[in-house]
């Protein structure tokens, strides 16, 4: 009968152990900074971007030369380079400091279409993503900048 | 032998008895200890909400919400919020509240202290359970009943009416026009627990006379200023002269650095602006530095004087920022 | 008289067992009481930790969003704030003035170190507060890509604001 009795109170034992364990001792500090950049960084990274004044553009917003870029291509920089090329310098180089800097995987798109990007930069991401999609009012329809962060 | 079995007897019973009570003591010891935590641990999640309320403040303006705690009574002082024992220390807080919160929700509402440019956010938090009693015909009386939180619980008179008791732990009297006399059905509630205000003056500044029950009358304990809505609204959510002078306090050494930085952000502007149309945006941004100044220098100390001084210059910097933008100018803020 | 000592050694014997019995029980309680009290402080400690890395990664995320709302260095058009934005002529004051206050904004922004860098036009860096210590348990470091208001020339660059907070 004691046995019985030292069987049950090991098997409860046993149980509230688990128990503790699984739920105490295996909790992870939950990630309130990961979640505070990373959903806004995205959306800032291409707000800003798309403000940013080109200095060799006669200070036309990364904006208006997207525009250009997805219409007539009559802009021509001051050191040579059509809107396309320029808007893509001026990506790569600010994606350069930041994200790649970062260790962040990124992708990031110009289109009217997206099977044929107008600009591209980055890598596909494979698995989760923060996404961020900006429309840009042309004269024939919408173009949209996009901006994937990956992880 | 009888004797001998008896004491076997006894000697048995008296050694379960102290185990037992050696048992119960640790038990109960642990208890007590585990409450005492399980209750330090509870004012400090309270204290670390508020905490949380005070960070969001910083970044948000115009904001009202109602935020569920667990039941406290919540003590704020100059520069300092504590919850019995546990306490948060701040150096520069601008928190307009009553000295006691006491309940399971607070009300909070954010403002931008502005003279015409931000310096700072202003908090104000209160309890739902706090009673505020707004009398006043004038329209700045209409004007500060609609700009409290409709969550709070607050009546809207426009003269004095029979004030009846309904049990609240304060009642805080919002006067526009004369001071009353003081309810009858209140006079047997702490002196402490029966507060007002008298506001003399309109939405831009004026005084406001903090008022206590003493007995069965009121007491005038003292008189301070306001510069704006956001100060009145201050000088009503907090209940004593002393904690209203010291956010007030803070709020003007927030300025005087802000008007600092705007100081020298027109002197640029100025030094920027010397040729063709941009000579026209000279003049507003030097008449602007001379507003400036006179801010930055009655910014230094919280008076009736400096308010005075700091209305007149706000209102002249306004127009000359309005000037800067019908020509096109940068503006200065 | 000899069966009476007898006896009376018997029950004394079986007394002693019966004691001794007790207090090997109550010795493995004990025992039991106090593995089962070391796990708890142990989960207990562990929990504490955990709290302590949340409260730390918190005030990280309170301390950076104070840093972006300072009206000290924030775009404004009108009085109306721009989201995102510094000011660089206000940055260029505002990184003296808060030296000069170290003390009235420690009491906002804490052990950190904050910068403003410039990517592009050019290259440009700000340090704007900086307050250290060498004793911390944990540091985190955000960055906030952010627009740079140029008021003179009312033209935008594209700038990181880096805030690195310390914890003790």
């Amino acid at each position: 009968m004691e046995i019985l009795g030292l069987a049950i109170v090991i098997v409860l034992m046993l149980v509230a152990t688990i128990f503790v364990v699984r739920f105490l001792v295996l909790k992870s500090p939950t990630e309130y900074r990961k979640g505070f950049v990373s959903s806004e960084l995205a959306s800032n990274m291409l707000n800003t971007l798309l403000k940013t004044a080109a200095i060799d553009c006669s200070q036309l917003t990364i904006t208006e030369l997207l525009q250009d870029c997805s219409q007539a291509r009559s802009i021509t920089c001051d050191n040579g380079e059509e809107s396309c090329q320029h808007t893509e310098s001026i990506a790569k180089n600010v994606f350069t400091q930041t994200l790649d800097k970062w260790s962040m995987q990124y992708e990031f798109l110009a289109y009217t279409d997206p099977k044929s990007p107008l600009i591209k930069l980055g890598k596909t991401c494979k698995a989760e993503k923060r996404s961020k999609i900006f429309p840009i009012p042309i004269s024939t329809a919408t173009m949209y900048t996009k901006l994937d962060i990956c992880g | 032998m009888i004797n001998k079995k008896a004491f076997e007897i006894q000697f048995n019973w008296i050694f379960v008895l102290v185990a037992g009570a050696a048992i119960i003591l640790f038990f109960t010891v642990v208890v007590i200890k585990q409450k005492n935590v399980s209750e330090t641990s509870t004012k400090a999640t309270v204290l670390k909400s508020v905490e949380a309320i005070i960070t969001g403040a910083g970044v948000s303006t115009d904001t009202t919400n109602r935020i569920g705690i667990p039941s406290s009574d919540i003590n704020v002082d100059c520069g300092r919020v504590s919850i019995g024992e546990v306490s948060k220390q701040y150096q520069n807080l601008i928190l307009f509240a009553p000295s006691l919160i006491k309940g399971d929700k607070l009300i909070t509402q954010t403002l931008a202290f502005s003279t015409p440019y931000r310096a700072t956010n202003l908090l104000y938090i209160t309890s739902p359970q706090l009673r505020y009693i707004i009398i006043g015909n004038s329209e700045i009386a209409k004007y500060i009943n609609k700009s409290m939180p409709a969550e709070l619980k607050k009546e809207f008179y426009k003269s004095a009416p029979e004030i009846k008791n309904s049990n609240n732990y304060r009642i805080r009297f919002v006067l526009f026009d004369n001071i009353i006399a003081f309810p009858k059905a209140l006079e047997k509630l702490p002196d402490s627990d029966v507060t007002a205000v008298k506001i003399n003056g309109d939405n831009e500044k004026g005084t406001a006379e903090f008022y206590q029950k003493q007995g069965s009358s009121w007491t005038l304990k003292d008189t301070s200023s306001y510069i704006g809505k956001q100060s009145l609204l201050g000088a009503i959510y907090s209940d004593t002269f002393e904690a209203y002078e010291c956010n007030m306090q803070n709020v003007f050494s927030r300025l005087n650095l802000v008007t600092k930085i705007y100081v020298e952000r027109t002197k640029r502007l100025m030094e920027g602006a010397v040729t063709g149309s941009q000579i026209r945006c000279n003049q507003f941004y030097s008449n602007a530095l001379t507003q400036l100044n006179s801010i930055l220098a009655a910014s230094s100390g919280f008076s009736r004087e400096n308010i005075n001084v700091i209305a007149a210059s706000a209102n002249s910097l306004a127009g000359e920022n309005k000037n800067a933008q019908i020509y096109s100018c940068t503006l200065i803020y | 008289m000899h069966i009476d000592l007898l006896n009376f050694n018997i029950k004394m014997k079986r007394a002693q067992i019966q004691i001794g019995e007790t207090i090997a029980v109550l010795f493995v309680f004990f025992i039991l009481i106090i593995i089962g009290f070391m796990f708890y402080v142990k989960v207990i400690k562990d929990n504490i930790d955990i709290e302590k890395e949340e409260m730390s990664q918190l005030r990280s995320v309170g301390i950076s969003q104070r840093i972006m709302f300072l009206p000290e260095i924030q775009c404004s058009e009108d009085n109306i704030i721009i989201d995102n934005c510094i000011d660089i002529l206000k940055l260029d004051y505002a990184q003296s003035i808060m030296k000069e206050n170290e003390i009235y904004y420690y009491d906002l922004l804490e052990f950190s170190d904050v910068n403003v860098v410039q990517i592009y036009p050019g290259e440009a860096k700000w340090n704007i507060y900086s307050r250290k210590t060498e004793d911390f348990s944990s540091k985190f470091v955000t960055n906030v890509p952010v627009s740079l208001y140029d008021p003179a020339s009312r033209k935008h660059g594209f700038g990181v604001l880096t805030i690195e907070t310390l914890f003790k």
